[in-house]
């Protein structure tokens, strides 16, 4: 049935002081209300031609409202579809969270820039309860420190008496206060396997009555049928028990690991080596971002023209954009390759450290290399000259390396499924059934544009990878296979490098995914509490 | 003799002794003996206890006559000292006034302690004229809609008695239009508020749970659920939609697809610890942010339909003049 709402003010109940409003009428119910209002209207027939008009005209609007109407099925239905399929076996009792968060409204943070006068708007952002991000971590960096130096003391007096090492465990607390772990610490801790409580020689007498001698030959050799035990009559049996091949019900569903199938190839089959970044990330000075604390949802203001220098006073971005551009670690007076630069706000970052000596920001389309001109144009200023050579914008396919060993470092911030874009938007979604293959295309393509990056940077030089899905193929997948790419067809030498450790201090920002299963790179999780994200980004260092 | 068909128990004698109690006529007042009950030495009582107070205005002639009455209506001498102890503003109303106002319901047939009850709830029903109570009390009485009668949801909500009969029958014709008369009689036991609330809001939190939440008749009845603000239901809608934990069910294809969520008491009547720990299972500080969210665009809803009402009303005009 459907549902009916018929304004019949005048006609049935003229007594009720609102529209009279009938829902999930049933048919018989419908029948009935039709055949009345024919009624009136033949009754009306000839005195009021008005009348008659607004019965006919009653009369089509329930018959239209009674049509089926099929829902329209749009790309955001069909993103959140692939998603809600796809991601719950990653990332399990986070996914609510996330979904919760990637469907609300995001958060932002405010990069400051130099080349303006920001007196004023700094002002404004502290009454408005923004903070630069740098205080706190600054902090955060410092007690990790001596948390950890004192750690060092602790291992060392162990060895010396043992005599103070029971006066130490007196003082520190028995385990790490729940509080202080983040969620998904207390969730691995939850997984953990209990401590068996039974002494051991229970547990030795327990296995020794499981594996009486003979018993367990004999229960297996029971439970095999053989063919030929079966004879012609019984292979259907055998039939029932083959597992599911197909779906059904699911037919857009493409699995993507049906069509990359090595990226499931060892780690040392394709000879990755690793490194672990101890000190945390550096901040560079120049580097001026506010962001709100956790939880506060205020806006920052728009962005104000700055009269002097013709540009704007402060750019409002996704605070996870942050994370790849710091984890370049860029020093002075770099060359830098931005991969896929547009709309630029990476690019931006890179510039705002004032530490790069040339940025080279390339993009494929023209139109995306426009809009990249213009967030440029907005930001940096025209007039100084030293800055605008610094710059250069190029327009190229990034799949095919132009300059070998060219750059200090490059950034890949990688097209990708652009979670929070595809669940808002749905006009020229990558989940458009057009789009599908060119959506089945992107592992590798993201794999041939890290492969070229690779190619481009100097042997010493570090590569950073970075997307903003939650996609696990486009992110630890598509490194793997760049990876045994590199390994099989080019004599680069490359490692990977663990930023675990030194993205640690920035948790007071940002939500860090842990115990992921994750091999290569780190993920920014959205929250709603820190709606940033997603982004995953893996840092790759060339040897040789 | 054949012998009577139950014996006559303690139970049902006691019974029967509450049934004559509840209506309240010439027999019942006889049945309680008032002689057995010393008037004048309790009120002294009273009238003591009260200067104690400091509330020394209420003569003593004058608290024996309420208390006098009262007591011939059946109630226990404990409750209405108690209850004239605990809001003394209630003597200060004439004899006249008491006497004509009961004596009304008690025809009508409402309990007596119940008429004791309204009346400490709404003081101004002493203030009613005689005359247009009792045709009130008709209007209710005659007034049968579904499976409500007028007079049964007067006793309940006594307020109904300062407000026109006619307005609670537009109501109940109108709810009774939308919901079967099973589901209506639970709807106004759970929701009561739909009698008075304005109808736009009722209407409004009434088409959000069917349309967004894709919810009928029978389970929004069952719900303590129109009770809330409609902030406050789409908040929790929202919340639970969005963390991909609330599905909207079809009851059209599948009727019990809407009991693979949480029940809709579950979800809109708990509070917020029990719904963020039990139903949602995410922590309280997201369902904070996220009220705050929702509370903020609703701010911004409506800041935009300021803006545009002007705009809004020359179209409709213009509409309307169309439409001549």
């Amino acid at each position: 049935m459907h549902q009916l709402i018929v304004s019949l003010q005048d006609d049935l109940d003229p007594e009720s002081e609102t529209p009279l409003f009938i829902f999930s009428t049933t048919f018989p119910e419908l029948r009935r209300l039709l055949w009345l209002t024919k009624i009136k209207t033949s009754q009306s027939l000839d005195s009021d031609p008005k009348r008659l008009r607004r019965e006919s005209r009653l009369i089509w609007y329930l018959q239209k409202r009674f049509k089926k109407v099929s829902a329209k099925v749009t790309n955001v239905d069909r993103a959140l579809q692939y998603f809600d399929i796809a991601m719950p076996p990653v990332y399990q009792a986070r996914w609510p969270s996330i979904r919760l968060a990637l469907l609300s409204k995001q958060r932002y943070v405010a990069l400051l820039n130099n080349f303006a006068d920001c007196d004023h708007i700094i002002e404004d952002l502290y009454d408005l309860g923004a903070m630069d991000i740098r205080h706190q971590y600054s902090h955060i960096v410092e007690r990790m420190k001596t948390a950890e130096e004192a750690k060092m003391k602790v291992a060392e007096t162990n060895e010396c008496t043992s005599q103070e090492l029971d006066d130490q465990q007196d003082t520190k607390p028995v385990r790490p206060s729940l509080i202080e772990l983040d969620d998904d610490e207390l969730a691995a801790r939850a997984n953990k396997e209990p401590i068996s409580r039974y002494p051991e020689e229970y547990q030795l007498r327990a296995q020794m009555q499981d594996h009486e001698p003979g018993s367990v030959d004999v229960e297996h050799s029971s439970r095999v049928i053989l063919p030929s035990e079966v004879g012609m009559e019984g292979a259907n049996i055998l039939h029932d028990h083959v597992p599911a091949t197909k779906l059904k019900g699911l037919e857009n569903w493409i699995e993507e690991t049906d069509f990359f199938v090595n990226t499931s190839l060892g780690d040392d089959e394709i000879g990755i080596k690793r490194e672990a970044q101890k000190e945390p990330v550096n901040l560079p000075s120049p580097l001026k971002v506010f962001s709100f604390t956790k939880g506060d949802i205020t806006d920052f203001p728009q962005p104000k023209m700055d009269n002097q220098m013709k540009v704007f006073t402060h750019y409002v971005m996704d605070g996870a954009s942050l994370m790849p551009v710091l984890a370049l670690d860029l020093q002075p007076g770099e060359r830098v390759l931005d991969l896929c630069a547009a709309p630029g706000g990476k690019t931006l970052v890179a510039l705002q450290t004032m530490l790069p000596g040339i940025v080279v920001s390339n993009d494929v389309s023209l139109g995306r290399v426009r809009r990249l001109n213009n967030v440029l144009r907005q930001y940096i200023p025209s007039c100084l000259s030293q800055i605008q050579e610094s710059i250069v914008v190029t327009q190229r396919n990034g799949c095919i390396p132009w300059e070998q060993e060219g750059f200090d470092k490059v950034l890949v911030d990688a097209p990708c499924l652009t979670d929070r874009h595809v669940l808002y938007e749905s006009d020229n979604s990558i989940f458009s059934p057009k789009r599908a293959k060119e959506r089945l295309r992107l592992p590798d393509l993201q794999s041939a544009l890290l492969v070229s990056a690779l190619q481009m940077v100097r042997p010493g030089g570090t590569v950073v990878y970075s997307t903003c899905t939650l996609a696990p193929l486009q992110n630890d997948g598509v490194v793997h296979m760049a990876l045994s790419k590199i390994w099989q067809e080019t004599t680069i030498d490359c490692c990977v490098v663990d930023l675990t450790h030194a993205m640690r201090p920035l948790s007071f920002l940002y939500r860090l995914g842990t115990n992921l299963g994750l091999r290569y790179g780190q993920i920014v999780l959205p929250s709603l509490f820190s709606n940033f994200g997603p982004m995953y980004f893996a840092k790759i260092k060339r040897l040789k | 003799m054949l012998p009577p068909l139950l014996p006559i128990t303690s139970r049902l004698t006691s019974f029967v002794h509450g049934r004559g109690k509840q209506f309240c006529s010439v027999a019942s007042t006889e049945q309680n003996d008032t002689s057995l009950v010393d008037v004048e030495a309790r009120v002294s009582v009273v009238v003591n206890d009260l200067c104690m107070r400091g509330i020394t205005q209420y003569r003593k002639a004058q608290v024996t006559c309420l208390y006098q009455l009262l007591l011939d209506l059946g109630i226990k001498a404990e409750t209405i000292e108690a209850q004239l102890l605990e809001m003394p503003h209630l003597l200060s109303h004439s004899h006249k006034a008491w006497t004509n106002t009961c004596e009304s319901m008690v025809e009508s047939g409402i309990p007596s302690l119940r008429i004791l009850q309204s009346i400490a709830l709404h003081p101004e029903l002493l203030k009613v004229k005689v005359s247009l109570l009792q045709d009130k009390l008709l209007l209710y009485r005659q007034m049968n809609i579904g499976k409500l009668n007028g007079l049964s949801l007067v006793t309940k909500y006594p307020v109904l008695l300062l407000l026109d009969p006619s307005h609670l029958k537009r109501r109940l014709l109108s709810l009774d239009a939308m919901f079967p008369p099973a589901s209506l009689k639970n709807l106004v036991h759970n929701n009561p508020n739909v009698l008075l609330d304005s109808w736009e809001d009722i209407m409004a939190k009434i088409m959000y749970i069917h349309k967004e939440m894709g919810l009928e008749q029978p389970q929004i009845a069952a719900a303590r659920c129109l009770k809330l603000p409609l902030l406050h239901i789409k908040t929790r809608h929202l919340f639970l939609f969005r963390a991909g934990l609330y599905k909207t069910p079809n009851l059209y294809k599948d009727k019990q697809s809407h009991r693979r969520n949480p029940s809709l008491n579950d979800i809109l009547d708990t509070s917020d610890k029990r719904f963020t720990n039990r139903v949602a299972r995410l922590t309280e500080q997201e369902y904070g942010v996220f009220k705050a969210i929702m509370a903020a665009e609703e701010q911004d809803g409506k800041n935009y339909d300021q803006d545009s009402r002007d705009g809004e009303e020359e179209e409709r005009a213009l509409s309307y003049k169309k439409y001549q």
